[in-house]
């Protein structure tokens, strides 16, 4: 389980979904919940907040060109890895903290991993949960 | 509407505690009394239903007084219409399971209500038997069948589910809610048990030494920390296997077991017999029907 | 040809005794089994005496009571015109008194093997104590009961040293069995001591073998009794 740390900069609302944006540092992520202002006290604007997802749904990808519908982009750099014979275990880097990916090994051989490179980790809005800060 | 506002001195284990508690219960609502043994959960319904007394306070239902020691009113316990089941069941052995809800007729009440609790409860098949031929499953049903016979308002239960299996737990559970909503009880209910209080209750008053420590939704009390997860159950975990850098965590939710993969750092704290709980995004899963 | 009146003198004494300590027991047991007073460890040693007492010292206290010469035999005599001493009355209560333990305690201890909570359900289901006491509590006690009644009965059949004291040996007033063996022992009489003690033995045999057989059935069928 990935954690980080924000502040809720917007909440847009629909039904009752929201789409969250949560400024980590100097980038913005997005979530999606099933809540709204209205029935949950913590979607307030500068509201502290956590963002939580899981290593497994982190995808890397490494001098990406191109469109892409994943919103949450962190630009990081490899501080270590673990290598088992189907997956891989990637420790980022992410401005002064660290979170973790999950890849399989084919994609990580492929992606020519190596410490201290560059790469960008994406999630999809949909996997990212928030949580209250306390 | 329950308000409660009590003072006891207790002996416990550790010594002198004070009991000292207030929290009000709405009407209809499912509260679940939950803490260590010892914190006071039993003697809070033993003093509800007079059983017990306390030294200082007052206890009003629906704004009739059944205790205010500084009027020094107190309602003997046959006098406050309250459903209590005991931990032990206390089925009269010399009563058949009928001759034990019949007991419990009030002077020329209709006894139509015996036919529907024994349907209700489905016990009419054992309804002439003797407790001691019934399994600890069907003692706590005919036990809260009795209660339920004078149509009381209010429902406490002392841990009633702590000595049947777990399917039969679930099983109660269910009959519990039922005459709940059915009979528009107020239930307090004393449990230990995480998952069974997510099932049933409104509203978890948490004790400590006596103290109300915490009070709120069963998600205010116990999962404050994943807010956003709609996709989540609480369960035990059974068994934790490691294939290399990854964990694969199984877990019992009801009488499903399902698998759950978690990363080193997230199994430092679990262990296996933990109720742990379990969240993901509303999004991830995938709906289908079952055909029969 | 042996004089059959002791021995109904006997049976009679000990029914008498039996039912009366019956009344008596039950709510005593009842009282000293849930009593929360501090005082109650009083009332119990009192009624456990009898066990330690030799009988005659029993015996004596009651024939000084019951005597006309002293108050207590006074004011019975002169209000009521009741003469306890050498009669089948005071041979009664002194046996009522001789064998109160024998009741009381099978029944207290019936009642203390009771869950509380079979009366605090019934409490609960708007019942009052003596309606608790007769429905809830007796039914279920009724082996210990049955184990006080015979034990009361047999206890009083054999009773020998009290009897003599209050009652003496007065034909068919107070002459029971165990006097009348002593009698026929001390006149030489020793085939008709024989006969008495043998029809005693025999009786206390089968009674015993009664209860014993309804007890043990009863506990196969009904293990919580």
């Amino acid at each position: 389980m990935n954690l980080l740390t924000g502040e809720i900069i917007a909440i847009k609302t629909e039904g009752s979904l929201s789409l969250v944006k949560v400024m980590v540092q100097d980038c913005a992520i997005t979530s999606i919940v099933i809540e709204t202002p209205e029935t949950a006290t913590y979607l307030r604007i500068d509201n502290k907040i956590k963002i939580v997802f899981k290593e497994t749904e982190v995808v890397l990808a490494k001098a990406f060109s191109g469109a892409i519908s994943l919103q949450n982009k962190l630009d990081c750099n490899v501080h270590s890895f673990e290598k088992g014979k189907l997956l891989c275990k990637i420790i980022l880097n992410f401005q002064n903290t660290k979170f973790a990916s999950v890849i399989t090994r084919n994609a990580f051989d492929q992606l020519d991993i190596k410490e201290n490179d560059l790469v960008q980790a994406m999630i999809k809005t949909n996997e990212i949960s928030l949580a209250t800060h306390d | 509407m329950i308000v409660f506002k009590i003072q006891k001195k207790l002996q416990s284990a550790s010594g002198e505690m004070l009991l000292n508690l207030d929290f009000e219960i709405k009407e209809n609502e499912f509260v679940t009394l939950y803490g260590a043994s010892g914190s006071g959960k039993t003697t809070t319904l033993r003093i509800l239903s007079g059983l017990s007394e306390a030294d200082k306070g007052i206890i009003t239902i629906h704004n009739e007084t059944w205790l205010d020691t500084d009027k020094k009113i107190q309602l003997p316990p046959q006098k406050r219409k309250i459903a209590y089941v005991f931990q032990d069941y206390a089925l009269f052995p010399n009563m058949s399971v009928r001759e034990n809800l019949s007991y419990a007729l009030e002077k020329g009440q209709d006894k139509t209500i015996i036919e529907e609790l024994l349907a209700l409860m489905e016990l009419e098949q054992l309804q002439h038997q003797k407790p001691a031929q019934l399994s600890g499953g069907q003692k706590q049903r005919v036990a809260l069948a009795r209660a339920l016979v004078r149509k009381p308002d209010i429902l406490l239960l002392d841990e009633p589910l702590s000595a049947v299996d777990h399917e039969m737990r679930l099983k109660l559970q269910d009959y519990i809610i039922q005459v709940h909503h059915k009979y528009k009880l107020t239930t307090i209910l004393v449990s230990h048990d995480i998952a069974e209080i997510y099932k049933m209750s409104d509203k978890v008053i948490v004790l400590e030494n006596g103290n109300i420590s915490k009070q709120g939704t069963p998600e205010q009390v116990f999962s404050s920390r994943l807010v956003s997860g709609k996709f989540q159950f609480v369960g035990e975990i059974l068994k934790i296997e490691k294939e290399n850098f990854i964990y694969i965590v199984v877990v019992l939710i009801g009488n499903n077991v399902v698998k759950i993969i978690a990363m080193e750092e997230e199994i430092k704290d679990l262990n296996i017999g933990n109720k742990v709980l379990i969240a993901s995004k509303a999004f991830n899963p995938i709906i289908t029907k079952i055909d029969l | 040809m042996i004089d059959f009146e002791p021995i109904y003198l006997t049976l009679k004494l000990a029914f008498c005794t039996t039912i009366i300590l019956l009344v008596l027991s039950l709510p005593l047991a009842y009282w000293l089994a849930y009593s929360k007073l501090k005082s109650k460890v009083i009332i119990e040693a009192i009624v456990s005496l009898p066990l330690v007492l030799p009988p005659s010292v029993l015996g004596f206290y009651l024939l000084l009571a019951f005597s006309p010469e002293n108050a207590f035999g006074k004011f019975l005599d002169q209000y009521f015109d009741i003469r306890l001493v050498f009669t089948f009355p005071g041979l009664v209560i002194a046996s009522v008194l001789y064998s109160l333990p024998f009741m009381v305690q099978p029944i207290q201890n019936g009642f203390k093997s009771l869950s509380k909570s079979l009366i605090e359900a019934s409490l609960l289901l708007g019942k009052s104590k003596t309606e608790t006491l007769i429905k809830v509590l007796i039914p279920n006690i009724k082996k210990a009961i049955l184990t006080g009644i015979v034990l009361t009965f047999a206890h009083t059949i054999g009773e020998f040293g009290v009897v003599l004291m209050v009652g003496g040996s007065i034909p068919s007033e107070t002459k029971v069995v165990s006097i009348a063996i002593y009698d026929e022992v001390q006149a030489m009489n020793y085939h008709n001591a024989n006969i008495y003690a043998g029809i005693l033995f025999a009786f206390a045999f089968v009674v015993l073998l009664c209860v014993y057989s309804i007890n043990h059935r009863f506990s196969q069928t009904n293990p919580l009794q």
